[in-house]
């Protein structure tokens, strides 16, 4: 490792996307200090995720580059631009969601844009230092946005929780690096992976990477790491809640996606083992705690639980298609749960937020469209034709087959009949009891940035279902060869 | 007897399974937060005596300086939301913070 180097001018270039996204909330913040103005803080953030966008795709066809343990390349790029993506329509849905709850609301902003630069860093990182260092930078964001509203009690309760889990979970992931460290005397990737290559498996590695496991299953919310998530999802704001269901959990599943690629450690029967239970349990009792469930956020909470085990399945048939597969589904998983805490977030008053199921008792005699969007919402999340959630769990299942994990598939077809339950049981609320008198408040009338996001998400939802192959086509180039 | 590898393990391993001890059993936000330190530091622990005994080189100690700003980083948010439930419920046991349930 030399550290004399100077850095020049294309490898500035190539971080551009990220030094966006460090320089954008920086600059904010002086200028929020120096005037407050929500409207400008909203369309400045805008602005730098936009200006990541744009500087993600000028860079996407260089060639990999490494630097300060951190890897830009096609796989990084891509997901860093659809973090920032998934940044554009929380952002637009956030406007009008802290218009109507919060007193102060242009700090949201900036850390918003930190947690996305965490995510992108993880997915980037090829040195454990740096995974860490960024999985914090998402995490400490991630803190203050969940109890960002701090007159909530809910919210503050979440945020407490949260902390605590969180860091302890950062801990064990710390704990577990600390023991792969002292078998390999390494921290990056490819020194870890070469020297495995020699050495093999020992009892301390496994143990290591069992706990870098428990630290990244934590981040994901796979059983038995799950007990935050139900809490956190219902006390947090549903715009934070979406970030915490796509961005956060993406970063991680990129991460790990990288880790394993660099680091062969799906080669261990001990580990893909773990990862075979965790996945299996995941999905069973995901499912399951969300077929009792009257709160819509909570109902959210225990089926992100099940999906992210069906990512667990591409996962495990790693070199088989299966994390291309990863990918397109949490792509497709990303559309969809936007499109479901857009909802909540849209519909929900200062009073409180629209997370009963029994508030959309009705709702299509009162807001059609809203009721239609709902509806393809539910249906991309039970995994029904032409939507993006049926295409992301075809994908899945043909990485599954090919790698022969005959039992997870077999546990896969059960659990999506489950779903399908549960995620139907909320249409039909929709569609049923005409005469509901109960009002649903818009705060705006007319064409708001909320419905924007929440249009753009529908057609991604679409897009995805009806023609997967572009987006698959890209998601292949991007693999980490 | 010569100080070795074991007994640094043997420390993290003590400084460990007391902060999850106490971040399990306590009931005051703070003493949750300290407990929080002590796992961390635990690790610290770890990434020092293996970077001197094991890797032999600089990387163990160039983590262990990240986590130790981090866990400040950490402790500053954490400290903050614990004054906001003091602000909300006039008390930081964490036992009676449980609103949210289902």
């Amino acid at each position: 490792m030399t550290m004399n180097k100077i850095i020049t001018t294309q490898e500035l270039l190539q971080l551009m996307p990220f030094l966006l996204m460090l320089a954008g909330p920086v600059i904010l913040l002086v200028i929020i200090a120096i005037k407050r103005n929500h409207l400008f803080s909203w369309f400045f953030t805008l602005m730098t995720f936009a200006g990541v966008l744009v500087t993600v795709i000028a860079n996407f066809q260089q060639l990999p580059l490494n630097i300060a343990m951190l890897t830009v390349d096609k796989f990084s790029l891509l997901y860093t631009g659809i973090f920032a993506i998934v940044g554009i329509v929380i952002t637009l849905l956030s406007h009008n969601y802290l218009e109507k709850t919060s007193d102060h609301k242009e700090e949201f902003y900036l850390l918003l844009v930190f947690a996305t630069l965490g995510s992108s860093l993880m997915v980037a990182s090829n040195d454990f230092v740096s995974l860490f260092l960024s999985l914090e930078v998402l995490s400490v964001s991630l803190y203050s946005m969940i109890a960002y509203l701090r007159n909530q009690d809910r919210a503050i309760e979440a945020g407490l929780k949260y902390l605590v889990l969180a860091a302890m979970s950062s801990a064990v992931l710390l704990f577990g690096i600390a023991l792969v460290y002292f078998e390999t005397g390494a921290l990056s990737y490819a020194a870890i992976g070469a020297k495995l290559g020699k050495t093999g498996f020992t009892p301390y590695l496994v143990a290591g990477f069992a706990m870098i496991i428990a630290g990244a299953g934590f981040k994901m919310s796979v059983v038995p790491f799950h007990w935050w998530t139900s809490d956190v999802y219902q006390g947090a704001n549903s715009p934070v809640t979406s970030f915490i269901a796509t961005v956060s959990k993406g970063g991680m599943v990129g991460a790990m996606i990288r880790m394993f690629t660099i680091i062969p450690g799906l080669e261990n029967n001990a580990v893909v083992l773990v990862l075979t239970i965790i996945a299996a349990a995941s999905m069973f009792l995901g499912n399951i705690l969300a077929l009792q469930q009257t709160n819509l956020k909570r109902l959210l909470a225990y089926s992100s639980i099940a999906h992210l085990g069906y990512i667990l399945i591409a996962f495990i048939s790693f070199g088989n298609g299966g994390t291309q597969a990863a990918t397109f589904y949490l792509l497709a998983y990303f559309a969809t749960t936007l499109g479901a805490f857009g909802i909540i977030a849209f519909l929900s008053t200062s009073e409180g937020e629209a997370e009963n199921i029994s508030f959309y008792k009705g709702l299509y005699w009162r807001k059609p469209a809203l009721a239609a969007f709902m509806t393809l919402v539910m249906f991309s999340l039970a995994g029904i034709p032409l939507t993006s959630g049926f295409v992301g769990k075809f994908f899945v299942a043909t990485s599954g087959v090919k790698a022969d994990l005959w039992v997870l598939l077999f546990f896969l077809a059960i659990n999506s009949v489950i779903g399908v339950y549960y995620y139907l049981r909320v249409v039909v609320m929709m569609f049923s009891n005409k005469d509901n008198q109960v009002e649903t408040i818009v705060c705006r009338k007319g064409v708001s940035a909320g419905m924007i996001a929440l249009v753009f998400v529908a057609v991604m939802i679409l897009y995805l279902g009806v023609y997967p192959s572009g987006i698959m086509e890209l998601i292949q180039k991007s693999a980490i060869n | 007897m010569e100080i070795g590898l074991t007994h640094y393990l043997v420390i993290s391993a003590i400084l460990f399974s007391l902060g999850l001890y106490g971040i399990i059993t306590r009931k005051h936000a703070i003493m949750v937060l300290m407990g929080l330190e002590l796992v961390l530091n635990a690790a610290n622990i770890n990434f020092i005596a293996f970077a001197r005994y094991g890797g032999m080189n600089i990387e163990g100690h160039i983590a262990a300086i990240f986590v130790i700003i981090l866990a400040a980083a950490e402790a500053a948010i954490a400290l903050a939301i614990v004054l906001n439930i003091y602000q909300n419920f006039r008390h930081v046991n964490i036992d009676e913070v449980d609103d949210l349930k289902g």
